[in-house]
């Protein structure tokens, strides 16, 4: 027997509240001690809810074995103390709460309570213990000091060095993922420093500073692909190919044909990947030009004619097509067939791992089906394939000898007949104008760099400032003013890399380390690259540092409000203009402060925020993670990237446009681009790009639980997970999680022994032990609400996947009923029943993004700001700028 | 175009086709020839000196319990549809059937495999693997003192599953290999006297940066409260524990790595499990391999190896075979017999090349036994017999380490027993003392049927 447990829905907002002077009268009536940690409406809800459910359930049913007469296993209720934060408290109740839940308590030989007597009891040592883990982990309200984040570190040295953020990217992904913890990978709790750390950390740094400062020249390598070298091309010039039995037949035109001047094509080589595919008109490996990560330069010498079409030509080069280094690029031809030029696109290409073939392809948008196998061709095709089917369905079927002789011979007779066809093979496609198709003549391709974007780096002119006309030049500078110049150096450094202003000890640190390295025989470039690389590892940049001894609060001081602000907002270190109105105190007074956040949140920086929080708060970063079964054939490369990328435009159009933040629930628009239209069914959306679309209720989409990334996660590849869709609900949208299933819970089965069930009729069935149902009542119908989305997010009215084929599939039923007993006979109700929670969403939504700004957990200790906040944006139309302004204007977010 | 000075060196002349051999190396193995390093010492070797090694590999999801779970029990057991390829070593392994892992279930076993407690949730307090504490009690005998290898490199840490089964002490993950042609250049690639002076600039570089940013962390300390010293602490305890390592790898730095012919690897890009076109059996069996060869040459003495992930199962599942459906498709069979047949007929061949790997470890002759006999290999799974979902019945075998103390049984019934049971009865036959709060509690003694 076992039982699952969920916490109450409602019980937080609403009951009476007991005063103290009844507490204290009920703490002398029980023997429980209950020395309640600390005041909070909670408290008096839990402690009613102990005396009323909690307490007869233990009197009448544990007590007698686990009293202080005989304290069965060593066990005394009884000695249990009501408050979870005492020692050894959690632990117990943890024992207690697992052995109700696995059935095992009361034995069986004992009178068994009543199915509805066990939720109450579950739920309230679940929140218990929710609660106690919280205040272990909120560490009294004060803000730990943290290391950055792997991204906050990548955009820190981004920021500090102006450094690309193309060329940092893959050194940063050295680096050892973050933990997390309440949901987000910025809380000082599980962001750990250990060796591994430390060792990447230096590598990755060792490796930036050799970036960042160049020494001489860039190399340049090159290389060139003559088009008429492609030996795909240069077999074209047989007219016949051999067809069935041998004959040769007339192949008809060619897509192609080699002049003088290159290689003209009106159609493209080889097979095509996708139907809508481009033609194939070259390739080449370029692994000797791209030996390291940078930005390259691709050339093509050519010349075109739009033909009749009258589109532009254009030539799409692929890099490393499926590796994880692939990049795509489209260059336009505009110079004639008669006069050809010179046609170039720079783009970031990664060298990836060793021994990966580099090459690019090339193709361009031709006619798909210009050129095509003659109807002759086909038919005989056709015919020969039949007959050898019917041979060999026949020889491997039992049939007689005299049958497959039979089978055997009909086939002779059509490749006879076939043979007697001299083609043509292929011609021009007479539904388009073969006069005059889109032709591009090509006579080479070449691939050189890596290209500086500028030389030298504006890293390297960072660092050394004013160092003169060229990278070098800075050298001749230190021969000159010594060692005065390297203080200079970091000295700029040091400031804006500690985001603070640094005394001349901390330089001296440096510059002395430096100096010491020149010492020992290091040449000038290489020991600034040793300094900036010490630097990039010292606490003072990995650490986000509020120094403090007190044991009060204090307010922070301009320069770490300005880094709080800018790693919140930008994972990243304050640019100048927060710099100067902290230099000048002014930061932390309101008007500026709430101006910054504006600012800042326009920003184009502020995507970090929107990643960093929307990309973690809405699971985003996992949205990939499921792979769906073959059997959901419309889920491809595209729609995943797709789905999460609307994820993100959805909450920056929030962001952006100051909506309320309800459109979280329900919206009367989407995020999408053409690929997301189709699955959607949503017609006249055109190209890759997202864009603000206006929505009917017939397409059944708005908010985050019409997305198809997030339903897709909420599944297993195979079916939907109503369950788990049911607590993502829950915990992330009204944070209010279920308790944590017993240990030994299982899933779903699959579908066995031939019975075809739908997932709501196997979860009934699960259900339909009374034990479960205490519970599972109140959460599956969140879940169950979501059923018209299939396992791939698309909308259904029937039973899918799992082997359900759609004419007899049985039909979706979405129905259900809240915990507060308000039914819902559709998605369409059941949303309507959501927005009617707001309030209880919105107050979820604060507490997320205060800790995702504090960084650390919010508790008991927050709860009077956060009801603030909720209050401002609730009077406010729920704005989302409203709720962010409030977040940072927090005395919270203000203090150390 | 200008030649700079700061152009990185790329090209590597190491070819691992021809024979090995470095400056001052003592001895040469031809690949696979029949001994083990230690088997060739001038006297032979003492029975107590011969190593005692442990590898665990994890196949996510499961098998098909059908046919693999014995429906006999004893020595001599009747061999099921699964675990006929191995009826030749049938001596030699043990089926350890029942066993549960409290916090797997679903697709999240990787991570509670070798830990006990550590699960996906975000609260999870993450703790050391067990390999890892065998690493920290016997790892200072060999070059490497463990390896982490698994079907994908990396931690995956932060994806829905884990490319590793390793855990260091602090509860980070330990990034896992997974191409057995670089693993072979890690174990044996010669240094020589550039890679050596390299590697020796690296250290004094680094050390004099740690010096460096650990003075300035003390300085700071005394301005900082309980809760912040705590973090900054575990800043100097990382630049302590880096210091510690990068002293040992400076005294391996001038033994010379041991010499061995390489198998022939052929085209690397089906090797490389992270790229399109990998061909799974011959990278599998270069695989298994390699891990002979590391043990033979007393490279490293304990193995973890994640061989198939808990939801996509990144083999393939021999879908260059024929094999239409995933790994995890499989799993979720709906009694459709088409999706069972190939489940089994899965399962026979990664049960195939098992074997075989199990005829390598055997072929190396080692003191009066083998390279198997002085090894304990486990093949075992987060996922169950009943339900690959479940976490209970799981399947496991224990191979070899018959020469160091395991008593084979052929087929034996734990249910309900802890699969941490099964790595506590290894710790004990590696003589190695059960470390405190083994396995987050989720161990509570040996299987002693088979020790």
């Amino acid at each position: 027997m076992r039982r699952c447990c969920s916490s109450a829905w409602s019980k937080r907002e609403t009951g009476p509240r007991l005063g103290l002077l009844l507490f204290l009268r009920l703490v002398g009536l029980i023997p429980w001690s209950t020395a309640w940690a600390q005041e909070s409406p909670d408290r008096d809800i839990r402690r009613q809810s102990f005396v009323k459910e909690v307490q007869p359930f233990l009197n009448s049913h544990c007590l007698r074995c686990h009293g202080a007469k005989r304290a069965n296993a060593g066990f005394q209720i009884d000695q249990l103390a009501t408050d979870f934060t005492a020692p050894n408290a959690a632990e117990r109740w943890k024992e207690v709460v697992d052995m109700i839940n696995l059935g095992e308590m009361p034995p069986e030989d004992e009178p068994q309570p009543a199915p509805d007597e066990f939720e109450p009891v579950v739920s309230w040592i679940n929140s218990g213990l929710r609660d106690a883990e919280r205040a272990a982990r909120n560490a009294g309200g004060r803000i730990p000091m943290r290391r950055l984040n792997r991204i906050e570190f990548a955009n820190s040295v981004r920021d500090l060095l102006h450094m690309d953020p193309e060329v940092l990217a893959p050194l940063v992904e050295e680096l050892p993922g973050d933990g997390k913890a309440e949901g987000f990978d910025r809380l000082g709790v599980a962001l750990f420093f250990d060796q591994t750390q430390v060792e990447r950390t230096l590598a990755v740094a060792e490796r930036i500073a050799e970036r960042a400062i160049v020494v001489g020249e860039p190399t340049v390598l090159a290389e060139r692909a003559e088009a008429e070298a492609n030996p795909r091309v240069k077999s074209s010039k047989s007219k016949t190919r051999t067809r069935f039995a041998k004959t040769l037949v007339d192949l008809g035109p060619h897509g192609w044909e080699i002049l003088d001047g290159g290689v003209r094509f009106v159609h493209g080589y080889g097979n095509r990947p996708t139907k809508d595919a481009w033609g194939r008109i070259g390739g080449a490996d370029f692994s000797t030009v791209v030996l390291q990560d940078g930005y390259y330069r691709i050339r093509v010498r050519a010349g075109a004619s739009p033909g009749s079409r009258g589109e532009p030509i254009r030539v799409r080069a692929v890099y490393g097509a499926n590796t994880p280094v692939q990049e795509e690029v489209e260059i336009l031809i505009d110079s004639s067939l008669d006069d050809p030029g010179v046609h170039e696109a720079v783009v970031f290409l990664r060298s990836g791992p060793d021994g990966l073939k580099r090459d690019v392809a090339f193709t361009f948008n031709d006619i798909v089906d210009l050129i095509v196998n003659t109807p002759e061709d086909s038919r005989w095709n056709r015919e020969v394939r039949a007959a050898q089917g019917k041979l060999r369905d026949a020889s491997t079927s039992g049939a007689t000898k005299a049958e497959v002789e039979a089978a055997r011979a009909e086939l002779d007779a059509i490749v006879a007949e076939a043979s007697k066809w001299k083609g043509p093979l292929r011609h021009f496609n007479p539904r388009h104008d073969s006069e005059n198709p889109p032709t591009i003549l090509v006579d080479w391709f070449e691939v050189s760099g890596p290209v500086a974007k500028e030389w030298p780096p504006r890293s390297h002119t960072t660092i050394f400032f004013d160092q003169g006309e060229k990278a070098g030049d800075e050298e001749a500078r230190y021969q000159r003013d010594g060692v005065e110049y390297e203080r200079d150096v970091f000295a700029r450094l040091l400031r804006r890399a500690y985001r603070r202003p640094v005394n001349s000890a901390e330089i001296d640190g440096v510059v002395e380390f430096v100096e010491q390295a020149r010492r020992s025989g290091t040449g000038f470039h290489d020991a600034v690259r040793l300094g900036l690389a010490r630097l990039l590892c010292s606490p003072g940049f990995l650490f986000i540092q509020e120094p403090a001894t007190g044991t009060t609060p204090r307010q922070l001081n301009d320069f770490e409000l300005a880094s709080r602000l800018s790693y919140f907002l930008w994972s990243s270190m304050p640019d100048d203009t927060l710099f100067k109105l902290a230099g000048t105190g002014q930061l932390h007074e309101s008007k500026t402060l709430l101006e910054q956040v504006d600012r800042m949140l326009d920003d184009p920086k502020a995507a970090a925020f929107v990643e960093g929080f929307a990309g973690q708060w809405l699971h985003v970063r996992e949205f990939g993670n499921t792979m769906p079964a073959t059997e959901y054939r419309n889920y491809d490369a595209e729609l995943e990237e797709s789905s999460k990328r609307e994820t993100y435009a959805f909450f920056r159009e929030v962001v952006t446009n100051d909506l309320p933040v309800t459109n979280f629930l329900d919206s009367d628009f989407v995020m999408i681009n053409e690929r997301l239209a189709r699955h959607y069914g949503i017609e006249g959306v055109k190209g890759p790009d997202m864009r603000r679309v206006a929505i009917e209720p017939v397409h059944h989409r708005g908010g985050v639980l019409g997305m198809a990334g997030l339903m897709t996660l909420l599944s297993d590849g195979t079916r939907t997970l109503p369950v788990r869709r049911a607590a993502w609900v829950k915990t992330e949208l009204f944070g209010d999680p279920p308790g944590n299933p017993p240990p030994n819970a299982g899933e779903i089965q699959p579908n066995t022994a031939g019975a075809k069930l739908t997932v709501r009729e196997r979860l009934d069935r699960h259900r339909n032990e009374p034990t479960c149902a205490s519970c599972h009542t109140k959460l599956d119908p969140f879940g169950i609400a979501l059923e018209n989305y299939d396992a791939i997010g698309q909308w259904r009215t029937q039973a899918n996947g799992e082997g359900f084929r759609s004419r007899n599939a049985p039909p979706i039923d979405a129905s259900g009923r809240f915990p507060e007993g308000d039914e819902f006979a559709s998605l369409d109700e059941f949303k309507a029943g959501l927005l009617q929670r707001r309030d209880q969403f919105t107050r979820n939504l604060v507490e997320k993004m205060l800790t995702y700004a504090l960084t650390r957990p919010v508790g008991y200790t927050d709860r009077e700001t956060v009801d603030a906040i909720t209050e401002s944006v609730r009077q406010d139309d729920y704005r989302m700028r409203t709720l962010i302004r409030a977040v940072v204007h927090s005395e919270l977010f203000q203090s150390k | 175009m200008h030649n700079s000075s700061s152009a990185p060196s790329q090209a590597s002349s190491f070819s691992r086709r021809t024979l090995l051999r470095g400056a001052g190396v003592t001895m040469a193995l031809p690949w696979l020839e029949a001994m083990s390093v230690c088997a060739r010492a001038a006297d032979g070797i003492a029975a107590d000196e011969i190593p005692r090694r442990a590898v665990f590999c994890m196949w996510g999801l499961g098998l098909n319990g059908r046919d693999f779970t014995p429906m006999t029990t004893g020595p001599d057991y009747e061999l099921t549809p699964i675990l006929r390829p191995l009826e030749r070593h049938r001596r030699d392994f043990t089926v350890v059937s029942g066993l549960k892992l409290t916090h797997s279930g679903g697709h999240g076993g990787d991570r509670t495999f070798l830990t006990g407690t550590n699960t996906h949730d975000s609260g999870s307090k993450l703790r050391v693997s067990c390999d890892q504490e065998l690493a920290d009690a016997i790892g200072h005998q060999t070059r490497y003192s463990s390896l982490v290898l698994g079907i994908r490199r990396g931690t995956g840490f932060g994806n829905a599953q884990d490319n590793t089964l390793s855990w260091s002490r602090n509860g980070t993950p330990l990034p896992a290999e997974n191409r057995p042609h670089v693993l072979f250049d890690k174990l044996f690639r010669p240094e020589t006297a550039d890679t050596i002076a390299q590697r020796e600039a690296e250290f004094a570089r680094r050390s004099s940066v740690l010096d460096s940013v650990r003075a300035e962390a003390s300085a700071l300390t005394a301005r900082l409260g309980k809760v912040d010293r705590e973090k900054l602490d575990e800043y100097f305890t990382g630049i302590r524990d880096l210091e510690k390592q990068m002293q040992v790898e400076k005294t391996w730095l001038y033994e010379p790595k041991p010499q061995v012919d390489a198998p022939e690897f052929g085209d690397e890009q089906g090797l490389d499990p992270s790229r399109n076109g990998l061909d799974y059996r011959r990278y599998q069996r270069l695989m298994y391999d390699v891990l002979t060869l590391a043990l033979q040459t007393d490279s490293t003495r304990v193995i973890s190896y994640m061989a198939r992930m808990d939801n996509s199962d990144g083999t393939g599942a021999f879908k260059g075979e024929g094999n239409p459906y995933g790994y995890h498709e499989m799993t979720h069979h709906g009694e459709d017999p088409d999706k069972l047949s190939w489940w089994t007929k899965a399962d026979t061949w990664y049960m195939e090349e098992w074997a075989r790997f199990l005829d390598r470890l055997k072929s190396v002759k080692e003191g009066d036994g083998t390279l198997l006999d002085h090894t304990m290999v486990v093949w075992g799974s987060s996922g169950g017999t009943i339900n690959a979902h479940n976490n209970h019945h799981l399947p496991a075998l224990l191979c070899g380490g018959a020469g160091i103390g395991v008593k084979h049984r052929g087929h034996v019934m734990k249910e309900d027993v802890y699969l941490g049971n099964l790595w506590q009865t290894m710790f004990d036959v590696m003589n190695v003392l059960v470390p405190e709060n083994f396995q987050g509690g989720e161990a509570n003694g040996a299987i002693s049927e088979i020790v």
